[in-house]
């Protein structure tokens, strides 16, 4: 049995983004678990397994490090628990490896669930140090993730003549889509000008370029679509689930095929999903997309990797409108990284929530109308790990 | 004591940037990369590897358990091989050209001298380097060893543990000092090397020389400076007095075929322009890097001598090195050094990551296939399309080590 058409989720569930000091790792874990269990309807003795997705178990005490942090957060005993990672991937690593076990047939009702406690330390002192210190002594040494993003910014401007204001547009459609999602990090509007003025970070990144380090959870009860059609009170469809790996954590940027302009990964994780989805013709087909936007610069490349646009349109794609809530194809409609902020292992999760809601029609004010097909993307480390999952409205 | 080398070869290398007559160094510089850079060229165009490295330095980044390992690593040198450091004076750049030519002579090949300054608080001072290759005969000039003098006589000195160096008294050390070895000799318009450079302006001007062409250009660069002297003025030969107080060496340069040649390159590299500011700083002090020692050992040729590896199957050349081509799957990839010239993919000026106020980081295509991501020197900015060299430089400073790595420059 594939995932694609087979694996349904029954109920998701998102704790509000942000920096939450009242509440720790297990407690934004216990949280989406229990509220994605009641949007299902199902008591939590009903699941037979959990995936749990965590990046970064280094930045609160190591908590996440493991399947345990399940079950001491839900008291989910004695029953199969594995804490999944690749890189900001990991989110929707938790719901492939969730969907894996429904459509094995190994248990028939499966928790995904992820969660990211970055700010019990400082911002600064979050992931950044963190990598600077621990990550390999020459190879790659200086590279953080907003200096690898802005690589591509600088080679995608001279290559394509696009603005830095372009780039500054992408994180003004995003807050502006935030201000319709009270669980958003960032609800609030910005100017190209707030962004352009913003301190510096990588150039020409300023801050309002970049996602928010920020605390949250989101979790997901994936069934197979025929107990979903018999038992379930409302239930979307996996219809399509691409993961790609194109090479290395340090080598990447060495290697002379990566040519910044966009990822392989991305372009092959879509590929496999829209296969399996049927899609054809992405901006025609898909509702919306909610894409992987750490940095301004990833939303452009996406569209192209996506298949939204040709290379090199990007920008283009953006500035007409088609993006933004209420275009054609809207991307991000619940603002994204950029303005939910990026609790790593939590984001897969979050943006499958959001087209589940979407499709189900019950995404209160930044309701595509008419939803029924959508994508969600997640780009991981240097570009090299990319997830596509396409979700659908069950057939009719 | 007399002894004779014969210069085969030599470089001289000067930092990016110049203040006030003073050769500056960027922040991530040291003597070993200094030395290195000197050295890497001559080591390259050599017909054959030299036998021994001697390095003469008056800052060596080791106070103890040495320095020259690491640019025997920059220079492909490492393995059995005779590697000597010479740390006590700026005395010391002939007595490295002496022991070179008498190791020469009795060896089975050239040697290679890499002298080098990384000034610190101490007064005249400036950065830069000389190599020499030095053979038993032939080559671009002949230098003769023929005075050496060992007396207590103090010009400048650091006690263990000082931070700052201590002066004699100027007038007391040029007597007792150059002007006593230039008398005793009869020697005729010497060049006179000594850490003072006032005092050893005066004691040239006295015996009748031509003056230091390098005291209002560079700075006194340590135990570099002597052989500078030598390479600057090769094709005219002469006689250098290098004093430091009590600690003397005189040679006696006579030149020989391709003299003028190379005196013209390095006065070339004295009269190329500088940057006249100071350049960026850099604070390694929020850094608490990952350290291991059998990592560093394992890839050395990675790290020091950017080994990267050729797939014979697809020819795709890979850095650094991995088990498997990622082109065609090969596993039979074969070790090749990279090409240290390319031209600049993309770049990012970087303010996050924790080394100072911005750290520079490009990726280079190299021009002999492959490519390069790393850091840009402080002093320089690069652009899309720049054409660009890697240099050594630190990294940074972590577990009581300098981490040397390459960098990118214009």
């Amino acid at each position: 049995v594939p995932i694609a058409g087979e694996v349904a989720i029954v109920g998701v569930a998102t704790t509000p983004f942000g920096v939450l000091h009242d509440r720790g790792y297990v407690d934004l874990l216990a949280e989406a678990a229990f509220a994605a269990l009641d949007d299902a309807g199902l008591p939590l003795d009903r699941i037979g397994a959990a995936w749990l997705g965590t990046a970064e178990p280094g930045l609160a005490g190591l908590v996440g490090d493991a399947g345990t942090a399940v079950a001491e957060a839900l008291g989910f005993s004695p029953r199969p628990v594995t804490r999944v990672a690749n890189f900001c991937c990991t989110g929707m690593e938790a719901v492939r490896a969730g969907a894996l076990d429904v459509a094995a047939g190994e248990h028939e009702l499966v928790l995904a669930v992820g969660a990211e406690k970055m700010r019990d330390v400082p911002s600064r002192g979050s992931l950044v140090a963190r990598t600077a210190n621990l990550t390999h002594p020459t190879i790659a040494k200086g590279r953080t993730a907003p200096g690898q993003f802005a690589l591509l910014a600088n080679a995608y401007m001279a290559r394509y003549g696009v603005a830095r204001e372009t780039l500054a547009r992408v994180s003004v459609k995003n807050h502006e889509h935030a201000t319709r999602n009270p669980k958003a990090h960032y609800r609030t509007p910005l100017t190209v000008e707030d962004v352009l003025n913003a301190p510096r970070v990588a150039e020409p990144f300023g801050t309002l370029d970049c996602t928010p380090t920020t605390d949250g959870a989101a979790a997901a009860v994936l069934a197979p679509v025929a107990w979903a059609r018999e038992h379930a009170r409302r239930y979307a469809v996996i219809r399509g689930f691409g993961l790609s790996v194109t090479g290395g954590y340090y080598t990447s940027f060495y290697d002379a095929d990566t040519d910044f302009l966009g990822f392989r990964s991305t372009r092959e994780a879509a590929r496999i999903a829209y296969v399996q989805a049927g899609v054809a013709d992405p901006r025609a087909q898909l509702d919306l997309v909610e894409c992987h936007d750490c940095f301004t610069i990833t939303e452009l490349v996406n569209y192209e990797d996506l298949g939204l646009c040709g290379r090199g349109e990007g920008g283009n794609l953006l500035e007409s409108g088609a993006t933004a809530f209420g275009g054609d194809i809207p991307v991000n409609v619940s603002g994204g990284l950029q303005s939910c902020g990026h609790p790593v292992g939590a984001t897969g999760v979050r943006m499958i929530a959001e087209l589940v809601d979407q499709v189900l029609g019950r995404a209160g004010e930044r309701q595509v109308e008419g939803a029924r097909l959508g994508a969600a993307h997640t780009l991981g480390g240097p570009g090299m790990v990319s997830a596509v999952c396409v979700v659908g409205a069950p057939d009719r | 004591v007399t002894a004779v080398a014969a210069l085969l070869d030599g470089v001289l290398a000067l930092p990016a940037s110049a203040i006030a007559g003073r050769a500056v160094a960027d922040p991530d510089e040291d003597a070993v990369t200094l030395a290195a850079e000197a050295a890497l060229p001559l080591v390259e165009r050599a017909p054959e590897p030299p036998r021994a490295l001697v390095l003469a330095t008056v800052s060596p980044p080791y106070d103890e358990g040495g320095s020259v390992q690491a640019l025997a690593e920059l220079l492909g040198l490492a393995g059995e091989r005779l590697a000597l450091e010479l740390t006590a004076s700026l005395r010391d750049g002939l007595a490295a050209l002496r022991i070179a030519g008498a190791l020469a002579a009795v060896g089975d090949g050239p040697v290679l001298v890499a002298a080098a300054h990384r000034a610190r608080s101490e007064r005249d001072a400036g950065d830069g380097s000389v190599a020499l290759l030095v053979g038993a005969g032939g080559g671009a000039a002949s230098v003769r060893a023929v005075h050496a003098r060992v007396e207590e006589v103090r010009d400048r000195w650091r006690l263990a543990g000082a931070a700052e160096p201590s002066e004699g008294d100027p007038s007391f050390v040029w007597e007792h000092g150059s002007a006593r070895v230039a008398a005793e000799l009869g020697l005729a318009a010497p060049m006179v090397v000594a850490p003072n450079a006032r005092s050893a302006a005066r004691a040239e001007r006295a015996l009748g020389g031509s003056g230091d062409p390098l005291v209002a250009t560079t700075g006194v660069l340590g135990a570099a400076h002597p052989l500078a002297r030598i390479l600057l003025s090769l094709e005219s030969g002469g006689v250098v007095i290098a004093a430091a107080g009590g600690l003397a060496e005189v040679v006696e340069i006579e030149p020989g075929r391709g003299a003028a040649e190379l005196a013209a390159a390095a006065r070339a590299v004295l009269a190329a322009e500088r940057l006249r500011e100071e350049p960026p700083q850099v604070d390694w002090s929020a850094l608490e890097p990952y350290q291991s020692a059998p990592r560093a050992w394992r890839e050395r040729g990675q790290d020091f001598r950017l080994e990267g590896a050729r797939c014979p199957a697809c020819g795709r050349l890979v850095f650094p090195r991995r088990p498997t081509c990622p082109g065609c799957g090969s596993r039979e990839l074969v070790l090749e050094r990279l090409a240290r010239t390319g031209t600049v993919v993309t770049e990012t000026r970087d303010h996050v990551y924790p080394a100072g106020e911005f750290t520079g980081m490009a990726a280079v295509d190299l021009d002999g296939g492959g490519r390069f991501y790393g850091q840009v020197v402080p002093s320089s900015r690069v652009s899309i399309g720049d054409r660009v060299r890697l240099v050594p430089r630190r990294l940074h400073v972590g577990g009581g080590s300098a981490q040397y790595f390459w960098k990118v420059r214009r």
